[in-house]
């Protein structure tokens, strides 16, 4: 589904950008169709970045990207346009990831504003089945987002994105802002739309519980680099790094 | 005379355009002093509220009703210039976010001796060397370098030690923590732990821990309070909350974890404006009888703890 | 909650000024007594009367009327001035601020240009090599200060650029005009009423000061700023005939100003009662 070979980006920061950061270096891995890779790794590490720029929403200075058989490192923003149908992004935070002057119903419709899917009956159809698809009722579509919660909220995000029919999604942290019984909601969801749909993810946490219960690989981040790739059962049971042995104590002598 | 702090019939609403919000309803308790008493629940349980109504760092909107008893005298009934001799010397309050607590252009050294200085008005040279004791006695390894960098120098778990240590820097007898793991990494949250746990060491203070982490919780806690809209619906030991949970929403909310049975709690919390008859909990409850829709049981005492269901009446 | 009601006294006080002038100017043919511009021979420097509630001047004009005229000319020309600059600079500082790069130096390098220069000069130099006009006049206010509009708008595009909900949107496929229309200047909207209303103030300021140095609004037109520029030599016997003129325009930019910041008030605080408990 995708496969990400030697990428790397460096961001320049500080006056006349001579403080250089290598973010991501010179990483591979790839992602079955319908199988969740679970890249984990602490604040800093990278991870988020990589996420985004599998997806090209930032630009890599080398590498290449194929995702779904076609080489898209090269593609420019406008030729993205088509293939960003197929492959998106559920961020950390839900209560910033819709726009706060919108109506739920208003930010709902909008991935049919971007992409030629259907007429307007049936667009009302679908985000009502996408709605309750993640266990939200209509009566969401006129309220606002700081009238919800961010269980619902990020529920919300995740029925927007269910409406393209994605093919891979990116998921950026998206239960570490929430409370524990609703990370369970979210994931039951997530889990659901992955059975329904075939969807790939690219599950970015740094709570190694949860990377556990939700994916099939784990990749360990560590300063821009991964350093380890497993099953999730073999990394549990006998991790290869040192690093990974010291996340893992950490973790679950907690 | 002790020092627990004793709450009686405190009942907090807040006054809004779509009406009134109740988010805490008629709560009974005592905290203890010198232990961590943690204080759990999701979003929205009215946990923050609660342990704010402490200090009374309330918004303006709030309406406050019940006595805060602390050494005879209730808090609620203070002046502001009464409680401001509190705030910070008896009573101190760790905020939520480290990044969002220290000003950016001040060093932490100034930051952790200001209010040494503001309270009991010492000489500077007094307070450069109490606050680079304080440092010490949290374990930075180089505290006159630290004393002297700028918050961004700092890592997130160094930031959270710095902050605790500027929080008692005037050793209070009691410490309000809210949410100190929120949005951590394992790492960070592994330190932050050792913090409180030294903190109560060095200190000898007496801790309220509000936080939705149960596994924090679980880990630093001797008593632990488990709050759904606004109402204490379990109380007692950590170890056997944690270990035999007896309402069914602390079921629920521990089988809910990751590294349990990642089950979610069925519904949503129930809104504060419009709360439910009987039990608060009822809509959500997968054991619900007749009785729970009409009538809220009390808290009882069941095993050595406290258990508000109908249940164990 | 905080609301209307429990703003401070002094906002009320500013509301009401500028409803009583706005309703004057609006209603100026109705109220006033003269025609604005109606010379009296025989009733010229009267001081204050039942006649004359606020005397006349030395052609024998109803001050009282001219007065009220003058709201109207002042206030249009100050709310299309705003506009004009609001329409140039929140335009200019949108596109800065959202695409950054080679296009955000350039505008940026032209704001420094603009802010660097002395915008009164400015002013009374476009206002003089055109020759005083409204279009003139509205140029040279528009001119002097997009600059710091543009500077304000791009702060709060580059706050706002960096939100998960832009990021979310850019990777659903969409443009570029729809997120600026869309998404970012609704959520600057209510720093831009801010800006609008205190802006409509300097303007009236700005305007007064031209037309007193016979630059702006020209006579016999009833602004306040040409009222005082006549009455300027009469003032020691005839105080009313400055008097009236200039405490209206004290009154008129004070209270907008004061209404700008209740605005600021409302605005933040609602923003921050929404986050805390709903």
């Amino acid at each position: 589904m995708l496969n990400v070979s030697n990428i790397s980006k460096e961001f320049k920061s500080g006056l006349f950008g001579r403080t250089h950061t290598l973010a991501v270096n010179n990483v591979s891995f790839s992602i079955k169709a319908g199988q969740t890779l679970g890249l984990v790794g602490m604040s800093g590490s990278g991870k988020s970045t990589l996420g985004r720029l599998a997806l090209k929403l930032i630009p890599c200075d080398t590498g290449r990207i194929i995702f779904n058989g076609i080489e898209i490192s090269h593609y420019t923003m406008k030729q993205m346009k088509k293939l960003r149908k197929e492959m998106q992004i559920l961020f950390q935070n839900p209560e910033s990831s819709l726009n706060p002057r919108m109506t739920i119903g208003k930010s709902l419709e909008e991935p049919y504003r971007f992409h030629d899917i259907g007429d307007k009956e049936y667009l009302d159809e679908q985000i009502e089945e996408q709605l309750q698809f993640v266990g939200l009722g209509t009566e969401l579509l006129n309220r606002r987002p700081y009238q919800l919660s961010g269980g619902q909220l990020q529920r919300v995000c995740i029925a927007r994105l269910l409406l393209l029919r994605p093919k891979l999604l990116v998921l950026d942290e998206p239960t570490s802002m929430l409370d524990v019984s609703v990370q369970a909601q979210v994931i039951e969801v997530l889990k659901n739309a992955q059975k329904k749909q075939g969807i790939s993810y690219l599950f970015i946490s740094h709570d190694l519980d949860v990377i556990k219960a939700c994916s099939d690989e784990i990749a360990v981040m560590y300063k821009g680099r991964i350093i380890e790739q497993q099953t999730a059962e073999d990394l549990y049971k006998q991790p290869k790094e040192e690093y990974t042995k010291q996340l893992l104590d950490t973790f679950l002598n907690f | 005379m002790d020092n627990n702090v004793y709450l009686k019939d405190v009942t907090i609403s807040f006054k809004t355009k779509a009406g009134t919000v109740h988010a805490v309803n008629h709560v009974d308790m005592t905290f203890n002093s010198g232990e961590i008493t943690g204080m759990i629940g999701e979003t929205g349980s009215g946990k923050s509220v609660l342990g704010m109504s402490v200090l009374r760092l309330l918004a303006a909107n709030s309406l406050i009703t019940g006595s805060i008893i602390y050494k005879n005298i209730d808090l609620l009934q203070l002046t502001e210039k009464e409680l401001n001799q509190i705030r910070g010397k008896i009573i101190s309050f760790i905020p939520q976010n480290p990044d969002a607590a220290f000003d950016p252009t001040m060093t932490i050294g100034k930051q952790i001796i200001e209010g040494y200085r503001y309270h009991d008005k010492k000489t500077k040279t007094a307070g450069i060397s109490h606050g680079i004791g304080q440092l010490q006695n949290y374990s930075f390894h180089e505290p006159q370098k630290t004393f002297n960098s700028y918050p961004f120098q700092l890592s997130g778990g160094m930031r959270q030690r710095a902050l605790c240590a500027m929080s008692t820097t005037l050793s209070p007898e009691w410490i309000l923590a809210d949410e100190p793991t929120k949005g951590l990494d394992a790492i960070i949250r592994q330190e932050v732990s050792q913090v409180f746990q030294d903190l109560k060491k060095i200190t000898n203070s007496s801790i309220i821990l509000i936080t939705h982490d149960l596994r924090l919780a679980q880990r630093i806690c001797d008593t632990v309070l488990v709050l759904y809209a606004g109402t204490v619906l379990e109380q007692g030991p950590a170890g056997k909350i944690f270990d035999e949970p007896l309402h069914p929403y602390t079921c629920g909310l521990i089988d809910a974890q990751p590294h349990k049975k990642l089950l979610p709690l069925s519904g949503m919390p129930p809104s504060l404006i419009d709360l439910p008859t009987g039990c608060k909990f009822h809509p959500r409850c997968s054991c619900r009888k007749d009785i729970c829709c009409l009538t809220e049981p009390a808290l009882q005492e069941v095993n050595g703890r406290w258990v508000r269901c109908w249940k164990y009446a | 909650m905080v609301n209307i009601k429990q703003l401070s006294i002094i906002y009320k006080i500013a509301a009401f000024i500028l409803l009583l002038m706005l309703s004057g100017a609006i209603f100026a043919p109705v109220i006033a007594p003269y025609d604005p511009n109606q010379v009296l021979p025989d009733e010229t420097l009267q001081s204050c009367s039942g006649a004359h509630l606020l005397g006349t001047d030395a052609l024998g004009r109803d001050v009282f009327s001219r007065i009220l005229y003058g709201a109207r000319v002042s206030i249009r020309f100050a709310v299309a001035a705003a506009l004009c600059t609001m329409l140039f600079g929140v335009t200019l500082g949108m596109i800065s601020g959202y695409f950054g790069g080679i296009i955000d130096t350039i505008i940026q390098l032209l704001v420094n240009i603009f802010q660097g220069l002395p915008g009164m000069s400015m002013m009374i130099a476009i206002a003089g090599v055109m020759g005083p006009s409204t279009a003139s006049l509205l140029l040279a206010v528009t001119l002097t200060s997009w600059a710091g509009f543009s500077r304000i708008v791009r702060g709060e595009v580059l706050k706002i650029r960096e939100e998960n909900y832009i990021e979310g949107v850019r990777s659903l496929g969409a443009s570029a005009f729809y997120i600026l229309v869309h998404y970012i200047l609704p959520n600057i909207f209510n720093s831009l009423i801010i800006l609008f209303t205190v802006r409509i103030g300097t303007v009236v300021l700005s305007i007064a000061a031209l037309s007193f140095l016979g630059l702006g609004m020209q006579p016999p037109e009833a602004d306040w700023g040409v009222m005082i520029n006549d009455a300027k030599i009469y003032f020691r016997s005839y105080p009313n005939l400055l008097l009236a003129p200039g405490l209206c325009i004290l009154a008129l930019c004070a209270s907008i100003n004061l209404i700008g910041d209740a605005l600021r008030d409302l605005f933040s605080i609602q923003q921050d009662i929404n986050k805390q408990y709903l």
